[in-house]
């Protein structure tokens, strides 16, 4: 059987780093190999190499037994390679069916004969979206605009397709979609590649694993002899802890102590209809919910960034203003979910993005706006050395040069700088890998039993179950269910947030 | 995923490269050619456009006589001193992400109000600059900012529409006449003036660079500006205000572009409607030329003053080689068109390579 895609002693240097070294990599016909490894192990560099977006410094690439040099990703195409990338290139304004036909060669290749229109309706129904053909594109569900992304690669008629993260924006209950579609792909005889941080999706997609391990592939293994726990140990080569080490020994905050933050019947339509929740200082609280049920919507509005159309929200007595600022002066930290869009400042530096608008103390002065940049940087390495940011000096590189694990850190170190009273997470580990993940779940810890008040909002439930003392479930923006002491487990909390009860 | 260029420290520690990313034997030396490769792409980037002023330099000096003379450089940097003083007031706007088209209106109102100031209406110097300063620098720039970012209008349109308004008052506080003579020689003898060998405008123009260098790198509303600039929601998210921030960039560019059109009056000592400074091409093309020389993309001070330069050398170096006054305009336009495809071609390579 020769494979579709053979990638031979691949090795890339970057300045100063070795991403892939002597890697060797194949996909069968028919295959679903998943890709796994901490942040920065290697796995996009690989992907982007056998996509034809980067060239190797040493190794070659074969397609169907045939050697090929890719010197663009048009290249990779035509040999019957897509990458399906992370991050979402859909246009909203546009329709479905366009943004499938989007970029697509105007004649010939492989339309076979037939109009652009009836091969992008062919797709859809492949993909099962043909109902939704004439929606605009910011309409449509998020599952559907990533399966547009993925059918955009398959009207180039490839033999092999690499989705990378194609679930990381997607709410669990969504990801089902998209994995349909890749299985009947692979009976269809195509080879895919899973590049995932979700280990339990690797392993009910995937026929086998490739786990990378700082440039290098550690394992290779068929998935019926993994299990979550030993993949998590091969990424990240060490035993993982036990799930539920966080919590504290130290018993549950008392119901009678006062809460902190206070919301009452908060309504911002269309996604919040009703909402009331409270947290305590020294308890960790989750919102759970579907996609769409509004947990993100209700931290933005406590942040200060969404105006609710009814209901209050007080911080220690006090209602929270209007704005982003008036909510951090009332003292409430907020990690951000999708950090591209609502974190990341590409060109300033990793110690200016953790100060930048809280850099009183690193001041010349406090009253003149010089800053001590050498003091801050050595503070804030010190930081983000407890949350395992490497390499080291991290604080005076740029954002845009640090991989999306290590963006997250920062941006966590931002947050726990804040010295709030009541901080808010949103999908805190978000493409965060294994290990640094319980970092951070201990960081956040630790501001509870220092007295905060902590609200954490996940699509994780395992994150949740271990987090959190108490769960607040929302269903369809109304507060379902509350779970407190023993069901608080990924199961509860998962029940409660598809059932809504 | 930005891009798997770290090496996280997994246990046991991986043979080969060690975290702080030195390599440590053995090396293979194709590996080592990659990387020395790949750093020399890198720093190639970094100084390409620095290369061409040096190129410029050394072209002229062998081309056009008197090109290095002690007069010549000096004419070099006096005529380079408005231009710079103006573009580096539009690096700060073009930092936060924001652009300003009202440059030659301010200018060309602060030369106009200046002049009817100290030579029709007798007020003294310093009291005219100062009422210059704040009604075309300050005003103005509050107007722009506040428009934009509080009221969210969009700087382009807002800005062509304020420098319509300002034209206009050019022409009424002128009375449509041309304003010649009267100038106070104080006022005079400073935009002219010397200390030992090097123009008054020139150390102006050179002290304010310094300090939007220094604003931009090391102060407070120096980071918020480029945050702002990088990426506005974020920005608001960690708590920066972002509608004042982008006020202060408003204000600071119209500021240094009317002491350009301040100094320009006393420089000509005669002013007209619409005949002020010409600075809105010079400027953007520094600054766009100065984003391709250091950090591609990134517009710096240090960059901007590059620009100037290049620009500045090069219409120079053709007068002095007999190239019609009017080609300058298609030289100029060539110039900063090549710096764009320079900067475009850099960013791709280091992309692909």
């Amino acid at each position: 059987m020769s494979a579709v895609i053979e990638a031979t002693s691949i090795t890339r240097v970057y300045p100063g780093v070795v991403a892939l070294d002597d890697v060797s990599f194949a996909v069968q016909r028919s295959e679903i190999v998943g890709l796994v490894g901490h942040n920065g192990a290697g796995k996009s560099t690989l992907v982007r190499i056998l996509g034809g977006i980067e060239r190797p410094d040493e190794g070659e690439i074969s397609v169907r037994g045939e050697r090929k040099a890719f010197s663009s990703p048009d290249d990779a195409i035509s040999a019957g390679v897509c990458v399906v990338p992370q991050h979402l290139s859909v246009v909203p304004i546009l329709t479905v069916a366009e943004n499938i036909g989007l970029g697509a060669p105007r004649r010939g290749v492989d339309n076979g004969g037939k109009g652009l229109d009836q091969r992008v309706r062919e797709i859809a129904a492949q993909l099962g979206i043909e109902d939704q053909l004439a929606m605009k594109a910011r309409d449509a569900r998020p599952a559907t605009r990533r399966l547009v992304m993925i059918g955009r690669a398959l009207l180039r008629t490839p033999s092999v397709i690499l989705l990378d993260e194609p679930t990381a924006a997607l709410h669990p209950s969504e990801v089902e979609l998209v994995f349909e579609v890749a299985t009947k792909l692979s009976h269809d005889g195509m080879g895919i590649v899973l590049v995932s941080h979700r280990l339990e999706e690797v392993l009910s997609l995937t026929s086998s694993v490739t786990v990378m391990r700082a440039g290098r592939i550690v394992a290779n293994e068929p998935v019926s002899s993994l299990d979550k726990e030993a993949l998590g140990e091969l990424i990240v080569g060490r035993t993982l802890r036990r799930a539920g080490d966080v919590k504290t020994a130290t018993a549950p905050v008392p119901a009678s102590a006062d809460a902190l933050l206070r919301c009452d019947r908060l309504v911002a339509l269309p996604r919040v209809r009703d909402v009331s929740l409270t947290v305590r200082r020294g308890e960790i609280v989750g919102l759970a919910g579907l996609e769409g049920a509004g947990c993100s919507e209700v931290l933005r509005i406590i942040a200060g960034l969404g105006r609710p159309d009814e209901g209050t929200v007080e911080v220690d007595g006090q209602p929270v203003g209007r704005t982003r600022r008036s909510a951090i002066r009332a003292g409430v930290a907020y990690l951000p979910n999708d950090r591209g869009r609502n974190g990341v400042v590409p060109n300033l530096t990793v110690a200016a993005t953790v100060t930048l608008a809280n850099d009183r103390r690193f001041r010349v002065h406090p009253r003149v706006p010089l800053v001590r940049r050498r003091q801050e940087a050595k503070e804030v390495e010190e930081v983000l050395a407890k949350l395992d940011i490497h390499p080291r000096g991290a604080a005076t590189r740029k954002m845009k040069d640090l991989s999306g694990g290590n963006q997250q850190k920062a941006l966590m170190a931002r947050a726990l700088l804040a010295g709030a009273d009541l901080y808010l997470f949103d999908e805190p580990t978000e493409g965060v890998d294994i290990g640094a993940g319980e970092g951070l779940h201990a960081a956040i810890r630790q501001l509870a039993d220092s007295g905060a008040a902590v609200l954490v909002a996940s699509s994780e439930y395992d994150e949740i179950a271990k987090l959190a003392d108490r769960v607040v479930v929302l269903y369809d923006g109304v507060v379902s269910a509350e779970l407190t002491g023993e069901d608080v487990t990924a199961a509860g909390v998962t029940h409660a947030c598809v059932v809504g009860r | 995923m930005i891009g798997d260029k770290t090496i996280p420290a997994g246990e046991p520690a991986p043979p080969g490269p060690t975290a702080d990313g030195t390599a440590s034997a053995p090396e293979s030396d194709a590996r080592a050619a990659a990387e020395r490769r790949s750093r020399w792409t890198a720093r190639f980037g970094q100084i390409g456009v620095p290369v061409v002023l040096v190129l410029l330099i050394v072209v002229f000096s062998l081309t056009a006589t008197g090109f290095l003379s002690g007069s010549n450089v000096k004419t070099i940097f006096s005529d380079a001193a408005f231009p710079t003083i103006a573009a580096v007031g539009l690096t700060v706007c073009l930092v936060m992400g924001e652009f300003d088209l009202s440059l030659n209106g301010v200018a060309g109102l602060a030369t106009v109000l200046v002049a009817v100031l100290v030579a029709r209406e007798g007020v003294g110097t310093l009291p005219a600059i100062f009422i210059t300063l704040l009604g075309c620098g300050l005003m103005v720039g509050l107007l722009n900012g506040v428009l934009v970012g509080f009221l969210g209008l969009s700087a382009l349109i807002v800005t062509i529409a304020v420098n319509s308004a300002l034209i206009g008052l050019e022409y009424v506080i002128s009375d449509t006449k041309q304003i010649f003579g009267g100038f106070p020689g104080g006022f005079v003898s400073f935009a002219r003036g010397e200390v030992g060998p090097a123009p008054v405008i020139v150390l102006l123009a050179i002290a304010i660079a310094f300090i939007i260098w220094a604003t931009l790198e090391h102060t407070t509303l120096g980071r918020q500006l480029r945050a702002v600039g990088g990426n506005e929601e974020a920005a608001r998210i960690a708590g920066v205000n972002t509608g004042r921030t982008k006020v202060w960039g408003f204000v600071i560019c119209s500021l240094l572009v009317a002491v350009a059109g301040t100094l320009f009056a006393g420089k000509q000592t005669a002013a007209f409607p619409l005949s002020g400074l010409d600075i809105l091409l010079p400027s953007y093309a520094a600054c766009f030329i100065g984003a391709a020389a250091f950090k591609v993309g990134e517009f710096s001070v240090p960059g901007t003053l590059i620009g100037v330069l290049i620009a500045t050398v090069t219409s120079n170096g053709l007068l002095l080689l007999g190239v019609a006054n009017y080609a300058t305009y298609l030289i100029q336009a060539g110039i900063l068109l090549f710096a764009l495809l320079f900067a475009r071609s850099v960013a791709t390579r280091g992309s692909l390579v």
